[in-house]
C-alpha cells in the first residue's frame, strides 16, 4: 500500500515518476511502449523506403545492411513494413483497451451499485458473450458488420468488455459495503457523486491493470484476426497479415515472419510486465486475482 | 450426484438461451438486407425472396426469434447455401478435430504445467522456479500461431521428423493422428503451460505453508508423497478453475492454429464462412462453441464435488 500512499501524496506526474523508477517491471513495459511507439509514430523518418515499395530486384533478400529485416516475396522492405505495422498494433490496441475500459467498468460499476435483477441479468449477459472465445466473437462480428478498423476495434471490444465489467463490479460490490460510502450515503451525497468521488478512485488501481492486460489481448488477437485475413487488409502492412505473407516462404526467407512475431512477443511481454508491476505497487491485494 | 446435474441443467438453461440470442442478434447487426449481402447485388429477386424466406427476413422480428430458438432447441441451426447442407451437421463434422486440437493442448498444459509449478513451489527462488517462471512469462507474451509457425520452421522443415499439416482421424491410425496433431497442440499447449504453471505455483505456495504439510514433514514423509498427494490434491480445485477459464481461449486459439497446420476443423469452417457471407454457419458455431463452453464449465462443478469432500457435503 505504501507505493499508493506515496502516489497520493505526490502531483500526478512525479507519483507516475516514482513508480517507474521503483519498479523494474514498470520500467521494461514503459520503456518496450516508448520505444515502439516512437518507431510507430516516426516510421517515414526513420525507414529508407516506403512500406509499399517493391522491387522485382530485390525479392527474399535475407537481412543486410540496406534491409536490416530482409526483403519479402515482392522485395518489399520488411523493416519498413514492421514499422508502420506497429501503427496497427498500437493503435487498433490503444483504442480497444480505451473503449473496452470506459464501457466496461461503466457496465461494471453500475451494476454493481444498482444491484438486484438487473445486476443479475446484466452479468448473466456477460457469462454468455465470455462462453464465446473471444477471437471467435470477433470475426463472427467482422463478418456481419463489415471489416475495417472501426469495426475492427469495435468487436475486439465488446469481446473484452465483459471482462472488464464483471472485475469491476465484483469491486464495487465490496467497496460499496465500505462504511465510509455508507457515511456519504448518509449525509445525502447523490449516487453520481458517491461512484465518481468514492467508488471509481478506489478501483482505478484494478482497473489500469486489467486495462494493461486488455492492451496485450487485443494486440495478439488484432494479429491473429489480420494473420486470418479478416483483420487489417493487406496490402496495409499489419504484423499480422506480414506473418500470413510469410509463412509460405518461411523455408526460404525466415525472416519475413520472425521479425514480426519478435515485435508481437516484445509488445506484449511489455504489456504483461506493466499490467503485474501496477499490480504490484498499487494494490497488494489483488495479487491473487488473476 | 444426479439431483446436481438436474439442478446444475434447468439452471444453465438462462445462459444458453442467451447465448442463442446473441447468436440470432447479429443477423439482423448486418448493415442493410442480409439476403442481398450474402446473394451479391447481381442476385435475381426471386433468389433474394427465396433466401429472405430461408432466414425467416419476412417474418415479425419476434417470431423469427422464437422459431429460431425453438429450432435450435431441436437441433436445427440452419441450412448452409453454400455447403449445401444443414449447418449442424457440417459443425458437428469439424468439431472433433478441433475438440482433440484443444484437448490435446489442454493435456500437454497440465501434463508440463501442473509438475513444473509444483517444483517450483518446492524450491521457491532457485534455479527451477526462475526457469518455470520465465518461460511462463515468454509463454503468456508469444502469439500461438507465431510460435508454430517457428516449430514448422525448427522442427518440421530443419529436422524433418514431424509432419506439419494434414489431419488423420485417431480411428483410422492412431499413431498417425498422434504425429500430425503433435507439432499444433504442442504450440497451442505451450501457451495454456505458462498458465498452469504460475496458477499451480501461487497455489501450492499458499497450501504449503500449512499446518499439515508441517506435520507431514514431521513425520518424515517422502517429500515426493508430501508435494503429490497431500498438497496437490488441495491446489487441485483452483487448477481447475484455471483449465475451466482457459477452455475458451484454447478454442479460441484452436481455430487460428488449424489455419497453420491445415487441420479441417472449425477454424477452417468460420474462416470461410466469413468469405461467402455464410451467416448461418457464423451464427451456429456461436451456439454451438457457447453451449459447449458452458457444459464443459458444469463438468469443472461436477469434478470439483469429486475432489473436494467440503464442497460434496456443503
Amino acid at each position: 500500500m505504501s507505493a499508493a500512499q506515496t502516489l497520493g501524496r505526490k502531483s500526478g506526474f512525479a507519483g507516475a515518476l516514482s513508480l517507474i523508477r521503483g519498479n523494474g517491471q514498470i520500467l521494461f513495459g514503459v520503456v518496450v511502449l516508448v520505444v515502439l511507439g516512437a518507431l510507430a509514430v516516426l516510421a517515414p523518418l526513420v525507414v529508407s523506403y516506403p512500406p509499399e515499395l517493391t522491387s522485382v530486384m530485390n525479392r527474399l533478400k535475407p537481412p543486410s545492411l540496406e534491409h536490416i529485416f530482409g526483403t519479402d516475396a515482392f522485395g518489399r522492405d520488411v523493416f519498413s513494413r514492421f514499422a508502420y505495422g506497429a501503427r496497427y498494433s498500437l493503435l487498433i490496441g490503444a483504442t480497444t483497451m480505451l473503449a473496452t475500459t470506459v464501457i466496461g467498468s461503466a457496465i461494471g460499476i453500475f451494476s454493481g451499485y444498482v444491484r438486484g435483477t438487473i445486476d443479475l441479468m446484466l452479468m448473466r449477459v456477460m457469462e454468455a458473450f465470455m462462453a464465446i472465445p473471444a477471437i471467435l466473437l470477433a470475426i463472427a462480428l467482422l463478418a456481419i458488420l463489415g471489416n475495417n478498423l472501426g469495426n475492427l476495434v469495435i468487436a475486439l471490444s465488446i469481446a473484452y468488455i465483459p471482462r472488464l465489467a464483471r472485475i469491476a463490479r465484483g469491486l464495487t460490490l465490496t467497496i460499496s459495503e465500505e462504511l465510509y460510502v455508507e457515511s456519504a450515503r448518509a449525509v445525502g451525497a447523490r449516487p453520481l457523486r458517491i461512484v465518481f468521488h468514492y467508488i471509481l478512485p478506489q478501483l482505478l488501481p484494478a482497473i489500469l491493470v486489467q486495462s494493461s492486460f486488455v492492451f496485450a489481448y487485443a494486440v495478439i488477437s488484432e494479429a491473429g484476426l489480420s494473420f486470418l485475413g479478416v483483420g487489417v487488409q493487406p496490402p496495409a502492412p499489419s504484423w499480422g497479415g506480414i506473418l500470413s505473407d510469410g509463412r509460405t516462404y518461411m523455408a526460404i526467407a525466415p525472416w519475413i515472419t520472425v521479425f514480426p512475431g519478435l515485435g508481437i512477443l516484445l509488445i506484449v511481454l511489455g504489456l504483461n510486465q506493466l499490467g503485474d508491476g501496477l499490480r504490484d505497487a498499487l494494490d497488494p491485494r489483488l495479487r491473487s486475482l488473476s | 450426484m444426479l439431483k446436481f446435474f438436474v439442478v446444475r441443467s434447468i439452471s444453465l438453461l438462462p445462459l444458453c438461451v442467451l447465448i442463442v440470442t446473441i447468436a440470432f442478434t447479429l443477423l439482423h447487426l448486418v448493415p442493410g438486407d442480409p439476403a442481398v449481402v450474402m446473394l451479391g447485388i447481381d442476385a435475381t429477386p426471386e433468389r433474394i425472396a427465396e433466401m429472405q424466406t430461408r432466414l425467416g427476413l419476412d417474418r415479425p422480428f419476434l417470431e423469427r426469434y422464437l422459431v429460431y430458438l425453438a429450432n435450435v432447441a431441436q437441433g436445427d441451426l440452419g441450412y448452409s447455401n453454400f455447403l449445401s447442407k444443414d449447418v449442424l451437421p457440417a459443425i458437428v463434422e469439424r468439431l472433433p478435430v478441433s475438440l482433440l486440437l484443444a484437448a490435446m493442448s489442454l493435456f500437454w498444459a497440465v501434463l508440463l504445467g501442473v509438475p513444473a509449478g509444483v517444483f517450483a513451489a518446492a524450491h521457491r527462488g532457485s534455479l527451477i522456479d526462475r526457469a518455470v517462471m520465465f518461460s511462463s512469462l515468454a509463454g503468456m507474451s508469444i502469439p500461438s500461431f507465431w510460435f508454430g509457425l517457428i516449430l514448422i520452421m525448427v522442427v518440421g522443415v530443419w529436422f524433418g521428423v514431424l509432419p506439419t499439416g494434414g489431419y488423420v482421424s485417431p480411428f483410422e491410425n492412431p499413431w498417425e493422428a498422434l504425429k500430425h496433431m503433435m507439432l499444433p497442440s504442442l504450440s497451442l499447449g505451450f501457451i495454456q503451460m505458462a498458465q498452469v504453471a504460475r496458477m499451480t505455483r501461487s497455489a501450492m505456495l499458499e497450501i504449503l505453508r500449512q499446518d499439515y504439510i508441517l506435520v507431514a514433514r514431521a513425520k518424515g514423509m517422502p517429500e515426493f508423497t508430501i508435494l503429490f498427494n497431500h498438497a496437490l490434491r488441495n491446489g487441485l480445485t483452483s487448477i481447475l478453475t484455471v483449465l475451466a477459464l482457459i477452455f475458451a481461449e484454447v478454442l479460441g486459439g484452436a481455430l487460428v492454429t488449424e489455419q497453420i497446420f491445415s487441420l479441417p476443423g472449425l477454424g477452417q469452417l468460420i474462416v470461410s464462412a466469413v468469405g461467402f457471407r455464410d451467416y448461418p454457419v457464423i451464427q451456429g458455431s456461436l451456439v454451438v462453441v457457447g453451449i459447449a463452453y458452458v457444459l464443459i464449465n458444469t463438468l469443472t462443478d461436477a469434478a470439483y464435488r469429486i475432489i473436494d469432500p467440503r464442497i460434496r457435503d456443503s
